[in-house]
């Protein structure tokens, strides 16, 4: 069907589709990561809500940390109706390379509350010295 | 023919993350832009969590993706039928900007509402965390529960 172009009108709901009447959950990668470092280690932050720990899976070889997994659904009663939908089941893998030493042998891993927690410390050469001039 | 509609912010999952950050920069812009025509809690809203509500026989469950939100950090509200649910993602700790490689984890305040479609029993909300994802459960007050009515036949 064709609809005669209405430029006010087509305007307003562009702005109501960008605006409050219509609000969308902010999508991004999944997961979405923040990786910081400090002194010693590189810390990875991955948010995994609803993810079990044993759904995810962490590798790290030759210098490329890999998360990896997947986001069950989860169980609804058959007499429940559902009235909004917006959180995602799905398959995830992401790789980061790290270009610095590590001690891949002390990396370590947890879950809570929804975030995963990755810690890789630095090998001894990768962490900032002072030389001291002769 | 048909004319869909554009829709702007369909199917971004689907985007590289620089073509959302893009996006979200135009929709922070347009919201200085117009915020005296705007309803002051979308305004103050930096992001928006993912939700799913199901309607069971006895209660609304109501599913908001909150990873890494501390429980001190989440306020909800039921005033007249609609359930308000707001709060903050706080960054644990303050980083020095060359000490950050990636940052997609989206933070700040966040809001959303919903009008239920029948009344509840307001005084036996609950709420709980459970792997980042704030679970609420509304019992339905008593007149908006289906009844079944056996109707004997003679």
């Amino acid at each position: 069907m064709l609809v005669r172009f209405d430029y006010p009108r087509t305007m307003n709901s562009m702005l109501d589709e960008l605006f409050a009447t219509d609000v969308r959950p902010t999508r991004s990668v999944f997961p979405a990561v923040d990786i910081t470092e400090d002194e010693h280690v590189f810390q990875v932050l991955a948010e995994l809500p609803g993810v079990k720990k044993d759904d995810v899976k962490v590798a790290f070889e030759n210098g490329v940390l890999t998360l990896s997994g997947e986001r069950k659904p989860y169980q609804i009663p058959d007499d429940a109706r559902i009235l909004m939908n917006e959180m995602r089941t799905r398959a995830f893998e992401r790789s980061f390379e790290f270009g610095f030493d590590v001690q891949s042998d002390k990396i370590s891993a947890e879950m809570s509350n929804g975030l995963l927690r990755i810690s890789i410390p630095k090998a001894e050469q990768a962490k900032a010295r002072t030389i001291s001039v002769k | 023919m048909s004319l869909i509609r554009w829709s702007p912010t369909r199917d971004l999952a689907a985007w590289p993350s620089d073509i959302v950050e893009m996006q979200r920069e135009i929709n922070k812009m347009f919201d200085n832009i117009f915020r005296g025509e705007r309803d002051e809690s979308f305004a103050s809203s930096s992001w928006v969590p993912a939700v799913d509500i199901a309607e069971h026989d006895d209660e609304y469950i109501v599913k908001v993706e909150l990873p890494g939100v501390s429980k001190d950090d989440v306020k909800i509200t039921l005033e007249s039928n609609i359930l308000t649910i707001r709060g903050e993602k706080k960054q644990e700790k303050e980083t020095k900007k060359e000490n950050l490689h990636r940052v997609e984890r989206l933070y700040g305040t966040f809001q959303r509402s919903f009008t239920l479609p029948s009344t509840v029993k307001s005084d036996k909300i609950d709420a709980s965390f459970r792997d980042g994802i704030l679970h609420i459960s509304l019992p339905k007050a008593e007149e908006s529960k289906p009844k079944q009515i056996e109707v004997k036949v003679k």
